[in-house]
């Protein structure tokens, strides 16, 4: 379905000595999202999970580049595509739900008449049955009172309210892959639940396939099927949600899972203690990434590694990754 | 219902910001260190004559006192008399303003017409030709100095080609100036069917509402363009590009939310240029409240001085008004929090 190979995303700018400066964010990100598939994309703030998103949506803004790497969708290369062909796909067959719902609102226009604008951009509908089709999305996402809140301006939303809003807008045009970027962040516990569990129903009932970021490991292991853990712009290690949980093969996936879900939930998403200083995207050292705040980096560590099959479709970036699979975690 | 509320409310707000506006200015002409008595007394009065002066203006009381018996003057619709024109002070601005203000609605409305569209073309093509040219010529307009502008012109269109008339007040001396119902020779003079009188009036206009124009326009250009940048780059219309929007959706967009700062704004323009225009006046000798309150401020005519700031501030608190109210109907996030 969605298959990203080897995505690399720069910024580029010129400092104040006029030597430009290469922000290299994304450094190579593989994963696929397969037919009614929901796979988790986990890593800590600044992991460019975001990026990811907007890499393969082609929503970049400068200084933002993809520079290398293909994202295909049923085989077509969405990095390739003209910006008609691009505008086609979004929002109709592929469709995104953003960390910011009630920034992403526009404040001037009423919900109704942005659900409407999005379902006519796509479908061949008239006014009035794009209204119908609107409250329906609305009250399917599970917005109470859907006729009323149908006339209601993004600022009279709660966050999870916008964040519903947002989903029925991505649902709407029945797309095939959903991308939902932290899509429960800054709600309450029990909203987060409702919110999640309602993503997957529509995602399962309407046979979709969904991408959905996040930095809570919980959240994966209760959702997805399949899992992407990111590291300085890299997928480090992903496979399906049961053989990464029982065999974690890359030493920052341990840790990750080794502090617990909560935890890492209440920091925030915020790195892990220990040498915790978020790598340094302008000087990127040549071999592993993760190397200067791993406990096993090793001579070899130098020397960049390769994605590698630790089992099936089971692949971790790191030297020692059949060593770590073997051994169980403490 | 929220428009009522709010307008009682802002009326309100109008008596206390008057009242601080009198008393400052009421002060600040006092410590200016200008002295009328002498003034209007001639160098040839005796102490004798100036201490009879000052005391017929009241200027030989303490001046608390003197603040309390301008307030109560105020209250009652009189400004005092200016010694200059020795007329009232009242009559003087209102039969002034409306000269001012005919300068200053063409020239800023002209000005926003070109400017505004200019800028949110200038945003849209961000960093290309377009945007570069007109940011450079809009960098001409903020660096020209106003009455340089205005020499510049006349210098130009009057003496080098011969295009527009002597910069010598709003109508030509060989015309009669229609009877005053709005003040504007233009529109009085359409009124009662004289072509000959509107088409010398609109002549003398031209140069004077083209430099007010020009002024106005560079500002309004620059924050036109800032702010649809500052609309584009909003996480909302990058959530439009998202759902895969036409263009011209996107457009309408930007536009939409860019409305309410542009025109708050060009309001805010509008009310400062008001100073600037009693420089462009005084080039083409129009006669406007602006050159009677820099002629006052020049010479020491306190109550004209202190009749032109009210009129100002009244003129500000008004356009200010009508802006929020606009704001209001347009924008539903405001309606609600007031
Ligand atoms: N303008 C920029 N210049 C350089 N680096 C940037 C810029 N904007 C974002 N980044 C970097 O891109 C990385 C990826 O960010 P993001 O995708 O938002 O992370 P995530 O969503 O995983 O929290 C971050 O480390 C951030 O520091
Ligand atoms: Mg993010």
């Amino acid at each position: 379905m969605l298959e990203v190979r080897g995505l690399h995303t720069h910024f580029l700018a010129r400092g104040f000595d006029n030597q430009v400066r290469v922000a290299r964010a994304l450094n190579g990100v593989d994963f696929t999202v397969g037919e009614r598939e929901i796979v988790g994309l986990v890593g800590e703030t600044g992991a460019g999970k975001s990026l990811t998103a907007y890499s393969v949506m082609g929503l970049l803004k400068p200084p933002a580049k993809v520079v290398a790497g293909q994202a295909l969708y049923n085989g077509r290369d969405l990095l390739a595509l003209s910006d008609d062909e691009r505008r086609k796909l979004r929002g109709g067959e592929i469709a995104l739900v953003v960390q910011s719902p009630k920034s992403s609102l526009e404040p001037l226009t009423t919900v109704s008449q942005q659900l409407v604008r999005v379902h006519r951009a796509h479908r061949q509908v008239d006014e009035a049955a794009a209204r119908v089709r609107a409250v329906e999305m609305l009250a399917a996402v599970g917005i109470p009172d859907p006729e009323r809140r149908a006339n209601a301006y993004a600022h009279q939303l709660s966050g999870g309210m916008a964040q519903r809003v947002l989903m029925a807008m991505a649902l709407i045009n029945e797309p095939k892959l959903l991308i939902a970027d932290e899509p429960t962040t800054g709600l309450d516990v029990t909203v987060q639940a409702q919110v999640l569990d309602l993503l997957r129903d529509l995602v399962r009932a309407r046979g979709m396939s969904a991408l959905v970021i996040t930095h809570d490991l919980g959240i994966v292991a209760q959702y997805c099927d399949r899992i992407a853990v990111m590291y300085a712009g890299q997928v480090v290690e992903s496979g399906g949600v049961m053989d990464v949980f029982a065999r974690p093969s890359h030493p920052y996936t341990r840790r990750l899972i080794a502090s617990t879900p909560d935890s890492l939930a209440r920091r925030g998403g915020r790195p892990l203690g220990g040498a915790a200083n978020p790598p340094n995207l302008y000087a990127l050292p040549d071999g592993c990434l993760y190397a200067d705040r791993c406990d096993h980096a090793a001579a070899q560590c130098a020397v960049a590694p390769r994605a590698d099959p630790v089992a099936g479709t089971h692949l971790v970036r790191c030297h020692f990754s059949r060593q770590f699979a073997l051994e169980p975690m403490a | 219902m929220a428009l009522r509320i709010f307008l009682i409310r802002r009326l309100a707000l109008f008596v206390p910001l008057l009242l601080g506006i009198l008393l400052f200015t009421f002060f600040l002409v006092r410590i200016g260190g200008q002295d009328p008595v002498g003034l209007i007394a001639g160098p040839t009065a005796t102490t004798a004559e100036i201490a009879m002066i000052r005391g017929q203006l009241g200027l030989d009381q303490p001046i608390p006192t003197q603040f309390w018996i301008y307030l109560g003057n105020v209250l009652e619709g009189d400004l005092g008399r200016s010694w200059i024109s020795q007329k009232p002070v009242l009559r003087d601005v209102l039969d002034r303003f409306p000269i001012t203000l005919e300068l200053l609605l063409w020239g800023t409305l002209i000005g926003a017409l070109v400017a505004v569209p200019v800028g949110l073309r200038a945003a849209f093509k961000h960093d290309r030709l377009f945007d570069i040219v007109s940011r450079s010529i809009s960098l001409l307009g903020f660096s020209v100095p106003t009455y340089f502008l205005g020499l510049l012109m006349l210098f130009v269109f009057f003496y080098l080609l011969g295009w527009a008339p002597p910069g010598m007040g709003r109508i030509s001396l060989m015309v009669t100036p229609p009877p005053t119902v709005t003040g504007s020779y233009l529109i009085d003079s359409l009124l009662i069917g004289n072509l000959e009188g509107a088409r010398s009036a609109l002549g003398q206009l031209v140069l004077p509402v083209l430099c007010v124009a020009i002024i106005s326009a560079a500002p309004i250009a620059k924050h036109t363009r800032a702010i649809a940048l500052e609309v584009m780059s909003s996480d909302y219309v990058r959530y439009a590009d998202a759902t895969g929007l036409e263009p011209s959706a996107r457009i309408r967009i930007v536009l939409r939310n860019s409305r309410t700062p542009i025109l708050t704004f060009v309001g805010t323009e509008l009310t400062g240029l008001i100073g600037t225009a009693a420089l462009i006046e005084y080039v083409f000798a129009w006669g406007g409240l602006g050159q009677y309150g820099l002629n006052a401020i020049i010479r020491g005519d306190f109550s004209a001085v202190q009749g032109y700031v009210l009129a100002l501030a009244l003129f500000s608190l008004i356009v200010f008004l009508v802006i929020d109210i606009l704001v209001l109907l347009l924008d539903p996030r405001t309606a609600e929090t007031s």
